[in-house]
């Protein structure tokens, strides 16, 4: 894969696209541990002693009765994908390249605020931590600025790409 | 080129706050709404409250006529209500301890009168409701007619059943039961056994609540 994100990036570097997807594939895990715990009802690893169970158990963990978790593992499959498409193209010059990276970066900025709110609500109305949720969050942050990096080092015009090449 | 750029970079952005006030502004709104419950819509098992199957039962020994007790009723029990009794992760089961004077009696009589009916729950909180304090002559023969009235009970029957004191064997029952289980102090809770003397605050009760519920299921 690194070939290809070199080469799609039109010899921009490659690290963001390349930590960019890393960090989305161990977060849809996070993500996929929590809604596995909802789905089977087992308890939680957690090293916070019941922290995570507590918070899993919050009417806050759940969004019109479908557990949050659900929704975080769909954020970052759709992250992943809308990533994984985006190293590929040579250029943003493309309405719908420019596009998707603008959707990839508001889905972004939009989970990283919603995970910040559910951090505060699990540590000022449900008083209690887990180290997946506060995982997550971190991820969905940290990705934030290798995201803006990342698009905003690409081409937006095919006369800049030639030029590039 | 980089006019373009940051267009669509500010497009994303901007896209990406809204979408995250109105993600944040409907799970805060969801949260706070999600136990806005009825009790009629509950399954009542007499003094019991909840689905059978819920993981962690609340038991809280109280007194009519207790101050505190009329608080938490009014306000912890209205809350575990709507937070996890609705859910089905609780059930919460009200336990005369009626010690203060004979009024908390025969309030708990009336209430087990009430039961009788399937009324239990809306007459329990009303008669916490109309509290007034300790021995104030409030809880009398015909108050709590008045309000068995109010609510709609078969008079007939909740008059038979308060004259021949129907419900006194379960509210001695619980009495006895709160003395061997040490309460000496209303109100007491038991969540899965742990005992919680006095009023908790509420942030105490749902960490205890979320805690056994957390090693039951």
């Amino acid at each position: 894969m690194s070939t290809d994100a070199a080469k799609s990036l039109g010899g921009r570097p490659a690290w963001p696209a390349m930590s960019y997807l890393v960090l989305v594939g161990i977060g849809c895990i996070d993500a996929a541990y929590l809604a596995w715990g909802h789905l089977s009802g087992a308890r939680l690893v957690c090293l916070t002693g019941s922290g995570c169970d507590i918070v899993a158990a919050s009417r806050y963990a759940y969004l019109f009765g479908v557990p949050v978790a659900y929704f975080g593992l769909l954020l970052y499959l759709a992250m992943g994908l809308a990533a994984w498409w985006l190293s590929r193209q040579p250029t943003l010059a493309t309405p719908l390249a420019a596009a998707v990276a603008a959707g990839l970066l508001g889905l972004n900025v939009a989970s990283a605020l919603f995970s910040a709110y559910l951090t505060w609500v699990a540590a000022t109305v449900i008083d209690a931590t887990c180290n997946w949720c506060l995982f997550s969050a971190v991820i969905m942050w940290a990705l934030l600025p290798i995201l803006f990096v990342w698009i905003a080092s690409q081409h937006y015009d095919t006369t800049d790409t030639e030029v590039s090449q | 080129v980089a006019e373009v750029k940051w267009r669509w970079l500010t497009a994303g952005i901007v896209a990406g706050l809204l979408l995250g006030t109105v993600m944040v502004t409907l799970s805060w709104r969801s949260g706070k709404t999600a136990g806005n419950v009825d009790l009629t819509d509950l399954p009542a098992d007499g003094k019991i409250l909840g689905y059978a199957d819920a993981p962690v039962l609340v038991e809280v020994f109280s007194d009519y006529q207790c101050p505190w007790c009329a608080r938490a009723a009014l306000e912890l029990d209205q809350e575990i209500t709507r937070e996890y009794v609705a859910s089905g992760r609780a059930r919460l089961q009200f336990r005369d301890f009626p010690f203060i004077g004979m009024e908390s009696y025969w309030a708990a009589i009336a209430a087990g009168c009430a039961a009788e009916q399937n009324k239990y729950w809306p007459y329990h909180y009303k008669l916490f409701e109309e509290q007034q304090g300790e021995n104030k002559s409030r809880y009398t023969e015909e108050n709590l007619k008045k309000w068995a009235q109010e609510l709609e009970l078969d008079m007939a029957a909740f008059n038979r059943c308060y004259a021949e004191e129907t419900s006194a064997l379960s509210v001695r029952a619980d009495y006895q039961a709160g003395l061997q289980r040490k309460v000496y102090s209303t109100p007491t809770y038991f969540v899965n056994g742990r005992q919680v003397v006095g009023m908790p605050q509420w942030r105490e009760l749902q960490k205890i609540i979320l805690e056994e519920y957390a090693k039951a299921r």
